[in-house]
């Protein structure tokens, strides 16, 4: 039934029955407030769904894993490959665990077109776009918003194997480096050019971190969790060795020291884009990370500006959700770990110990975290 | 009328109450310590100093110096600061010698991991040089102690000497 908003006055004149305007103002006022009450809400609502698909894509790569393990002999893949079945040949193709894993996620044909590359010994970095710029959802995060750009012509990935409490270094590119053997090493379920037993995980599959996220590089902006300091001879002595991280001059504390505020380096350090660039590529900067420092913190290189492959880092796992990252175990189980986890002490060697931080084989240095990392540390304090 | 002001004004109370908190975790327990660096009685720019736990108990902690040698320490971030208790301190400062010029970085990076000596046989390959004695590295040789006080601290002082 439609009513008038006119009605005839006692004089007859006309009177005009609603709103003044301050009275719409003041209710479009209130409205705008909570609507402003409401929008957080929707906002962490919305945070909280990527958080989520981040976690499960992550628990989806550490499946896949164990699907591998299955169809290879109870091995885990290799961290970093290299291209040769004979030790000593001195050629590697730098291809990724991400790449090695995608038949176990449903990206058989983007794996076949790897292989051919691959197979004509062609590194991830030297092939074509079609490889480069392939887009594979479950390997970004939903959470950071850079991994929708490409970087220098690479598609980005957000999901890092983890290489364990150690700083390895992937010096020279065969199975073998010349006649003085194998050279890099690392400590975390993969490892670069070494296929990790299943039955060599004495810590426990649901006690090993196996991967974890990194925030990726975006063109023009740095932070510390997606760049990595250049040139650090305060973090590693002067050491450019393979092995620098176990002498004593190595003090990964120096490292998140850079943190200028909460998100950016200190204004004074050379920093280089490198966290997650490349897809497909298992070189360190790309494709891993070290429980050293705890997560969200700085990375570190000895080397200069730029990929040079051949230099000792920390990377530390990093990610945009609030206060920590996810980590897929072994086992295929995914925990939230936070920026306050147990590292041990930072510092460096202190009390009668002239040797560095960084151990091949006992108890880990680095508390909880680096007890995560390590696969054989035979650490007890985990849970 | 009144009644709509009042309750817009309520609106905005709950507003700025709702969207206070959040963020990261933070470690409890710390105080903020800050301070100027020396070598020889002049400020020392760039330093990385390490407070390295006599106890088991405490994390270590760190800071680097700016330009005029002042220092806040911090625990894992910018401003976090430490918990007190006694330290032993490490310092490092080195500049690069025969460090690569940006060309020959480049050069090196594209070369597809070959090492420095295969790729510039002729050249020495870039070291690290302290600029201050190296015995300040090492906790148990650098003889410099802190201990830092509860409740905060903006005085101290690291004096450094090149004698070595």
């Amino acid at each position: 039934m439609l009513k008038s908003n006119v009605k005839l006055g006692g004089g007859g004149n006309l009177r005009k029955v609603g709103f003044t305007l301050v009275e719409l103002l003041v209710v479009i006022a209130i409205i705008g407030i909570l609507i402003g009450l409401l929008l957080p809400a929707v906002q962490a609502a919305r945070e909280a769904a990527r958080r989520m698909q981040c976690t499960n894509n992550v628990k989806q790569l550490a499946l896949a894993t164990m699907n591998y393990v299955d169809a290879n002999a109870d091995t885990l893949p290799l961290g970093q490959d290299c291209w040769g079945a004979t030790p000593g040949s001195g050629v590697t193709r730098e291809y990724g665990v991400r790449v090695f894993l995608l038949p176990y996620v449903e990206q058989a044909a983007v794996y076949n077109l790897a292989m051919e590359y691959y197979n004509d010994g062609v590194k991830f970095w030297e092939s074509g776009a079609d490889l480069k710029e392939i887009q594979i959802d479950g390997y970004q995060c939903p959470s950071d918003g850079g991994t929708k750009n490409l970087i220098d012509g690479y598609r980005t990935a957000s999901y890092v194997c983890s290489y364990g409490d150690y700083c390895p270094k992937t010096e020279e590119w065969g199975w073998v480096n010349g006649s003085s053997g194998r050279t890099d090493y690392a400590r975390g379920a993969l490892q670069p050019k070494t296929w990790t037993p299943l039955a060599s995980i004495t810590d426990g599959t649901s006690n090993t971190a196996l991967f974890s996220e990194t925030v990726v590089a975006v063109n023009g902006a740095t932070t510390f969790k997606n760049g990595q300091a250049c040139s650090r001879s305060d973090v590693f002595g002067a050491g450019t060795g393979h092995n620098s991280c176990e002498l004593s001059g190595f003090n990964p504390q120096t490292c998140l020291n850079l943190k200028g505020d909460t998100t950016s380096y200190r204004s004074d350090v050379t920093v280089y884009q490198a966290r997650g660039k490349r897809w497909g590529d298992g070189q360190l900067p790309f494709g891993t990370f070290c429980t050293i420092l705890p997560p969200n913190s700085p990375n570190c290189s000895i080397g200069g500006v730029g990929d040079d492959g051949v230099s000792v880092r920390i990377l530390s796992a990093s990610s945009n959700h609030s206060g920590g990252v996810n980590v897929a175990m072994v086992d295929g189980s995914v925990r939230f770990v936070s920026e306050t986890i147990d590292c041990g002490n930072l510092t460096g060697s202190t009390i009668g110990d002239n040797t560095g931080l960084c151990k091949r084989s006992g108890k880990s240095s680095f508390g909880v975290w680096g007890a995560l990392g390590s696969r054989d540390g035979g650490e007890t304090d985990v849970n | 009328m009144k009644k709509l002001l009042s309750l817009a004004l309520a609106c905005c109370a709950a507003l700025l109450v709702s969207t206070g908190c959040g963020g990261a975790p933070q470690l409890d327990g710390l105080d903020n310590y800050s301070g100027v660096i020396t070598l020889d009685g002049e400020p020392l720019a760039g330093a990385s100093i390490t407070l390295v736990p006599t106890t088991v108990g405490p994390r270590g902690a760190g800071a680097m110096s700016d330009d005029k040698g002042k220092f806040v320490f911090q625990t894992l971030q910018a401003g976090d600061g430490v918990a007190p208790g006694e330290y032993k301190v490490t310092v490092t400062k080195t500049h690069w010698e025969d460090a690569y010029t940006e060309e020959e970085q480049k050069i090196l990076n594209e070369s597809g991991g070959k090492r420095h000596a295969e790729v510039f046989p002729d050249r020495p390959e870039p070291t690290a040089v302290s600029d201050i004695p190296e015995y300040y590295k090492s906790a148990d040789m650098s003889g410099l102690t802190l201990s830092l006080p509860e409740g905060g601290a903006k005085d101290l002082k690291i004096e450094l000497s090149s004698e070595e």
